[in-house]
C-alpha cells in the first residue's frame, strides 16, 4: 500500500513539475519547472495498473498534494482496499485503516522500501527534488517523441548525488513542455527503464500525457501504468486539510 | 429484530437503486454506500495431547450500509452474519447461544437457522448516527471506539480490546456508546466517550487527549472504568528509522481507593521495514493481573479479554516478521513467548491475492507449554480462509 502512495506522491512531484518555462538553458527549464510547482496543490483521480506476464492488478487511488511537504492518498478501489487512506506530513508519515477505524504511524523506514510489484524504484519516487538539485543538465540537441518535437535533456549525478542512476535522458515538448520520454541508466551505462507519456489531453488546464507507462528492460511483458482520470492544480487546500482527523474522513 | 431485518431489505434495494448514481458521479462520493465480504473458512483444530480433531467450516459476510442524510449528518449500519456448519456445531452444546453473545445494551442480534449441525447468526455490530463539523465529531449507537496507539496489544482501548489471535473479525464488537470528539486544528483534540454494557459494572466514562509534537503522537487518558479508574498514556514515534511505540493504562479499583493496590498494564514496541521488503517487529506487554499457570491460556478468548488484561500471563513477548515474497504472495510469522508460564504461540499467515477482490489466506495457530523441559505441544488450529471483498 505505501509503495502505491508514494509512487504517485513521487509522480505528481517528478514528471508533472517538468512543464519548463520557454527557455533553451537545460537547467533553467528544469528549475524553473520544479519551482512553477512549488507551493501549489494538485488533487487528481488515478489508477495504478501494474502488468506482469500471468496477471495485472488495479489499483484506483485520489490523491492531494500541497508542495513536496503536504500529501493525502485515498484508495477508491479494489473494495477490499476501498477507504485506506494515507497522510504525509514533512517526514512523518500515517495510515487509517477504515476496517479497525484507526489511525497507524508509519516508521520512517517504512518510506524507504523497495517498490516491489512496480516498476518504479525508491529513487525515482521519494527524493523528488532530486531532479533539479542531484543532477547536472546538459541539451544535447533535439528529437521527436510520438510525433512532437522535443528538446533532449541527459540529466548527469553529481559526484556527491546519492542516486541511483547513473544517466537520466529526458524528452520534453517544445511547445507545451511535456515531458514525453524518460530514460533510466543505471550506473554501467546500460539502460534500466523507460518512463513514456501518452494519450494528451487537457488535465488541471493543462495539456498532459494522461497515460504514463513505465517499462523496465529485459523483463518481458511486465510493466506499471498510471493512468489520470482527474488532474486539478492550484485548488485552495489549507494545511489543516493534510491531518488526521480529515484523512479518517476524506470521501 | 425484525426491524433490523427491514432496514437491511430496505438498504439493500437502495443499493440498486443508487448503483446507477454512482457510476455517472465518479468524482463525488454517493449518499449511499455499501460494502462489504463475504469469506469461508474452513478450519481444522487438534491436538496430539489429547487426540481430538475437529474441523470446523463458516461463512462470514459482512455489509457495510452507510447513508449522508446532509452534509454533517449521517447513519451507518453493518451487519456480520455467520453462517457455521459440521462437526464444531454438532459436538459444541449451545453452541447457537454461545455465538450470540452479546454485551451491549441493545439486542441487535438474532438467530435465524438453529439446526444439530447448522447454525446462522446475524448481529449489527454498528448502528450509530454521527454529525460532524468542521471541529466536533458526535456520534451516538453502536460504534467502534479505537484508542489503540500501538499496533499488536493495546492497554490504552478501554472500550474494545483487541485479542491478538482473533485474525478473523477485525472490526470487533461495537460498544453503545456516546462519543464526542474535538479538534480545532486536525492533529491534536478531545475524544470523550461514554459506553454501557448490559451487564452490572460494564459502564466506561473516558476523556483522552491527542496530539502531534516533535515527530511523536502522544495522548493522555483518564477514566471511570466499570470497578476502576484508569489513567493512561501512550506515544507512538520513531528512533532513528525505526518505529518506536507504546501505550501504559493504570487500574485502581474505585472501592476501598486508597488502600487496594491498582494494577499495569503497559506495552513498549518497535518496528523496521528493510529495503529488501523484509519487515521486523517486537513488543513486549505487562499484564499485572496475569497469571502464571500455563492453563491460563484458555483464557484467550475474546469474551475474556479487556484492557486490563491482553493476555492471560504476566510477560509476553512478540517477534514478528513479514515479507512480500511476490506482488501477490506475502508470508507473516508472529512467535509468542510468555516467559512466566513458559507458553509458546507460534502464528504463522500466508496471503496470496488471486485478483484484485479475492485473497486466499493460510493460517495456523499453535500452542505450547513446557512439560520435562521441552515444549510439548497443547493444540493446534489450521484455517484456510477464501475472502471475496465488494
Amino acid at each position: 500500500m505505501l509503495k502505491y502512495f508514494i509512487l504517485t506522491c513521487g509522480a505528481i512531484m517528478i514528471f508533472f513539475p517538468l512543464l519548463a518555462q520557454k527557455t533553451e538553458d537545460a537547467t533553467a527549464i528544469v528549475r524553473k519547472a520544479d519551482e512553477r510547482m512549488r507551493g501549489k496543490t494538485s488533487i487528481a483521480e488515478m489508477s495504478i495498473i501494474t502488468v506482469r506476464p500471468k496477471w495485472t492488478r488495479t489499483m484506483d487511488m485520489k490523491i492531494w498534494t500541497k508542495g513536496t511537504q503536504y500529501a493525502m492518498i485515498l484508495v477508491q478501489a479494489p473494495a477490499k482496499e476501498k477507504g485506506t487512506a494515507f497522510l504525509k506530513r514533512n517526514k512523518e508519515v500515517w495510515n487509517w485503516l477504515p476496517t479497525l477505524e484507526r489511525t497507524i504511524k508509519l516508521p520512517p523506514s517504512m518510506m524507504s522500501q523497495s517498490w516491489m510489484g512496480t516498476d518504479f524504484t525508491n529513487d525515482d519516487l521519494v527524493k523528488e527534488s532530486s531532479v533539479i538539485e542531484d543532477y547536472a543538465h546538459k541539451l544535447l540537441g533535439s528529437a521527436m517523441e510520438a510525433g512532437r518535437d522535443c528538446y533532449k535533456i541527459e540529466l548527469i549525478p553529481k559526484p556527491e548525488a546519492a542516486v541511483v542512476w547513473g544517466k537520466i535522458i529526458l524528452w520534453i515538448d517544445k511547445k507545451e513542455y511535456i515531458q514525453m520520454r524518460t530514460e533510466f541508466y543505471d550506473e554501467e551505462g546500460e539502460l534500466s527503464q523507460t518512463m513514456v507519456g501518452s494519450e494528451l489531453k487537457m488535465l488541471g488546464g493543462i495539456l498532459l500525457p494522461s497515460r504514463m507507462e513505465m517499462i523496465p528492460v529485459g523483463k518481458k511483458g511486465h510493466s506499471t501504468t498510471l493512468l489520470y482520470k482527474s488532474l486539478v492544480f492550484n485548488t485552495p487546500l489549507g494545511d489543516d486539510f493534510f491531518t488526521t482527523v480529515k484523512m479518517s474522513r476524506v470521501k | 429484530m425484525n426491524r433490523i431485518a427491514g432496514i437491511w431489505i430496505l438498504l439493500l434495494s437502495f443499493c440498486q437503486a443508487m448503483a446507477q448514481t454512482d457510476s455517472v458521479a465518479e468524482s463525488t462520493p454517493a449518499r449511499f454506500q455499501v460494502q462489504g465480504y463475504l469469506k469461508n473458512l474452513q478450519t481444522l483444530a487438534f491436538s496430539p495431547e489429547k487426540g481430538s480433531l475437529t474441523t470446523s467450516n463458516f461463512l462470514h459476510n459482512r455489509l457495510n450500509f452507510s447513508y449522508q442524510l446532509s452534509p454533517g449528518l449521517s447513519v451507518r449500519l453493518e451487519l456480520r452474519t455467520r453462517l457455521f456448519w459440521g462437526e464444531q456445531v454438532r459436538l459444541t452444546p449451545d453452541f447457537a447461544q454461545l455465538a450470540d453473545y452479546e454485551s451491549g445494551i441493545m439486542d441487535l442480534s438474532w438467530i435465524s437457522i438453529e439446526a444439530p449441525a447448522l447454525v446462522c447468526h446475524t448481529i449489527a455490530d454498528r448502528l450509530s448516527l454521527n454529525w460532524q463539523n468542521q471541529n466536533w465529531d458526535i456520534t451516538l449507537g453502536r460504534q467502534r471506539i479505537n484508542w489503540g496507539i500501538t499496533t499488536a496489544w493495546n492497554p490504552n482501548d478501554l472500550f474494545n480490546a483487541f485479542n491478538f489471535f482473533d485474525f478473523d473479525y477485525e472490526e470487533r464488537p461495537g460498544s453503545d456508546a456516546l462519543r464526542v470528539r474535538y479538534s480545532s486544528d486536525g492533529m491534536s483534540g478531545f475524544d470523550l466517550a461514554v459506553s454501557r454494557g448490559k451487564a452490572a459494572n460494564t459502564t466506561t466514562a473516558a476523556l483522552l487527549y491527542r496530539f502531534n509534537t516533535g515527530g511523536y503522537d502522544l495522548q493522555f487518558l483518564g477514566a471511570w472504568y466499570r470497578d476502576d479508574l484508569a489513567l493512561g498514556a501512550g506515544w507512538a514515534g520513531s528512533i532513528g528509522d525505526a518505529g518506536f511505540k507504546g501505550e501504559a493504562t493504570w487500574f485502581q479499583p474505585r472501592s476501598g481507593f486508597a488502600d487496594s493496590t491498582g494494577t499495569l498494564s503497559l506495552t513498549l514496541e518497535s518496528n523496521y521495514s528493510f529495503e529488501t521488503g523484509w519487515y521486523i517487529g517486537a513488543a513486549y506487554l505487562f499484564t499485572g493481573t496475569g497469571h502464571s499457570d500455563p492453563n491460563a491460556l484458555d483464557l484467550l478468548t475474546a469474551q475474556q479479554l479487556s484492557a486490563k488484561m491482553l493476555m492471560p500471563f504476566k510477560h509476553a513477548v512478540l517477534a514478528q516478521s513479514a515479507k512480500q515474497i511476490t506482488p501477490l504472495f506475502m508470508a507473516n510469522l508472529s512467535l509468542i513467548y510468555c516467559p512466566g508460564p513458559d507458553a509458546l504461540i507460534v502464528f504463522p499467515v500466508l496471503t496470496y491475492s488471486l485478483n484484485d477482490n479475492w485473497d486466499l489466506n493460510f493460517v495456523a495457530q499453535s500452542f505450547f507449554i513446557p512439560e520435562n523441559m521441552r515444549f510439548k505441544n497443547e493444540g493446534n488450529a489450521l484455517i484456510l480462509r477464501l475472502k471475496w471483498g465488494f
